[in-house]
């Protein structure tokens, strides 16, 4: 967990150094936190025998049994720098990724053999 | 739909007859009945809504170019699928028709600051067999409509399948939902509308916006595209494309004819650099025959302001209004809806020209009227401001110049 959460930061500070040369415009600080309103789609296939929660951003979603697919999930509830954090908190680990490119849909995997408990990503479609 | 929020259908501001009335609302919102508004559609990829959309033809639906992003992959396409009907709590819908083809606005430009009119977050569905039983709302394309109904603090319908918490809660999406909100500010190619009490959400893109005008009848105006995070703040509107500065697109890249009617969907006129050294005809009279309805309403307000008739064919006669126009040197044309003004382009001896408050988005023709020193362009839509530099350039005072920078009432 303190993991994910250091990695959450490292990427929210990373993203809001990248925004610091926005107009100083409000109107246009207002419509660039702006996100659009279409829905993105996620998937999460287990390769561990265990049950393991699905976390998307924030918010416990789906709960998966062993080597089980959580079927197709929207990427709701949105975050503000149209980023998606992913968790699945699994009974002997916790998995996790962060993507900042917005995709309409990724296929993420519980693979316990990666390094680091990184969700493994993909395919995805843009 | 994020909240909706009227506690009366009077509160509502609709009539008890409007039979969306009884689907408006308490907080918490309440689902659009079967049968109603349907053309508000939703389009499903690999089973799940993802966006909404609206019918304007049994074989086209309009949607925000970010719903068909990737759509021009086969294998993406043959995931997708337009669903009609209520929808499905959770957001997996049956589909009902295949997509033949999807194409975004070809100006279109993702996560970029926004540009001085909107960003063109429109996108287009060609439908792999025709829906001919719903009927399409009609399009807002009438000018004079259109000064009605794209107005601050009017009130807008919106329709979509999004989720109805700001929270995003996924057992609360799916579903179509309907509220009334207000337009908060207008822009040519964009709103923005929606607050706290009503507002579109994630799952709502391309979803219509419907405005009802004086005679009660309701005009498809606009489309959801973005907004704050969480959705439903009152101090972070939201956005929604104005359908009427893309409709001319759709129509060319759908080949389908959707019955534009006033609409001037011409290539815009020749610009003064464009035309031979020494041209210096009136255009009044050229082209007489073949007049798109832009130029042509030009002329009849020539013809009002000269208190001159208008023949049965609906235009006056031009040699006259020539010939008038010739010993005019001052004319107001305020207010008129004027789109074109190619018809004054080459007109001697005119000095001062009022032209506030109409839909201009050239002065290129100005700029062939040899005499011209002063002329008002207050509150038209004029998309560049070099053509007001350059009217500068030649001692041609212009007032209004500056303000057509502004991209958004305030």
């Amino acid at each position: 967990m303190d993991r994910f959460a250091i990695a959450s930061m490292l990427a929210i500070g990373l993203a809001s150094a990248s925004h610091t040369s926005l107009a100083a415009d409000p109107a246009a600080r207002d419509d660039a936190a702006d996100i659009e309103r279409g829905v993105d789609s996620l998937a999460v296939i287990s390769h561990v025998d265990s049950m393991c929660q699905i976390w998307v951003n924030g918010t416990l979603r789906a709960t998966i049994g062993p080597f089980g697919n959580s079927g197709v999930l929207t990427t709701a509830p949105s975050s503000r720098a149209s980023r998606l954090e992913l968790m699945a908190r699994c009974d002997n680990a916790i998995y996790f990724k962060v993507l900042d490119e917005s995709r309409r849909h990724c296929d993420f995997t519980i693979d316990p053999r990666v390094e680091g408990n990184e969700l493994v990503v993909g395919p995805c479609d843009n | 739909m994020a909240v909706l929020s009227c506690l009366s259908v009077a509160s509502c501001g609709a009539p008890a007859e409007e039979p969306l009335a009884a689907a408006l609302p308490i907080v918490g919102g309440t689902p659009v009945p079967a049968e109603q508004w349907d053309s508000a559609v939703a389009i499903t990829r690999r089973g799940l809504i993802t966006c909404s959309g609206a019918l304007v033809h049994p074989r086209l639906v309009v949607t925000a170019a970010h719903c068909v992003r990737g759509l021009d992959d086969p294998e993406a396409l043959q995931k997708a699928f337009v669903h009609v009907g209520r929808g499905a709590e959770g957001g997996a819908a049956r589909p009902t028709v295949a997509i033949a083809r999807a194409v975004m606005h070809p100006l279109y430009r993702k996560a970029s600051p926004e540009d001085l009119f909107g960003r063109y977050d429109v996108g287009l569905v060609i439908l792999a067999e025709p829906l001919p039983a719903i009927s399409t709302p009609p399009l807002l394309t009438d000018v004079v409509e259109t000064r009605e109904a794209l107005a601050k603090a009017r009130e807008m319908l919106l329709v979509g399948y999004g989720f109805r918490t700001p929270a995003e809660d996924g057992s609360e999406y799916g579903l179509k939902y309907a509220a009334w909100t207000h337009i908060v500010a207008v822009g040519r190619g964009e709103l923005r509308a929606g607050g706290a009490r009503a507002d579109a959400c994630g799952g709502d893109s391309g979803g219509p916006a419907f405005v009802r005008l004086e005679s009660g009848a309701f005009r498809l105006v606009g489309l959801a595209s973005r907004g704050p995070v969480p959705c439903a703040d009152d101090t972070k509107p939201g956005k929604w494309s104005v359908l009427r500065e893309t409709i001319c697109w759709i129509q060319e890249e759908s080949g389908i004819d959707l019955a534009l009617g006033d609409l001037d969907c011409a290539p815009p006129p020749r610009s003064f650099q464009e035309h031979p050294e020494g041209e210096s005809s009136s255009a009044l009279c050229d082209a007489m025959e073949n007049m798109g309805p832009g130029p042509a309403r030009t002329l009849r307000a020539l013809a009002a302001a000269l208190g001159e008739p208008i023949a049965a064919g609906g235009l006056p006669d031009c040699q006259r209004i020539e010939g008038r126009l010739a010993a005019t040197e001052s004319l107001s044309l305020d207010n008129l809806a004027l789109t074109d003004l190619s018809p004054l382009a080459g007109l001697a001896g005119m000095r001062r020209l009022s032209l506030r408050g109409n839909w201009l988005r050239s002065l290129a023709p100005l700029e062939r009227l040899p005499d011209l020193q002063w002329v008002d362009v207050t509150a038209n839509d004029v998309d560049d401001p070099e053509q007001v530099r350059r009217l500068e350039a030649r001692g041609v005072t212009v007032v209004g110049g500056e303000a057509q920078l502004a991209p958004w009432e305030r």
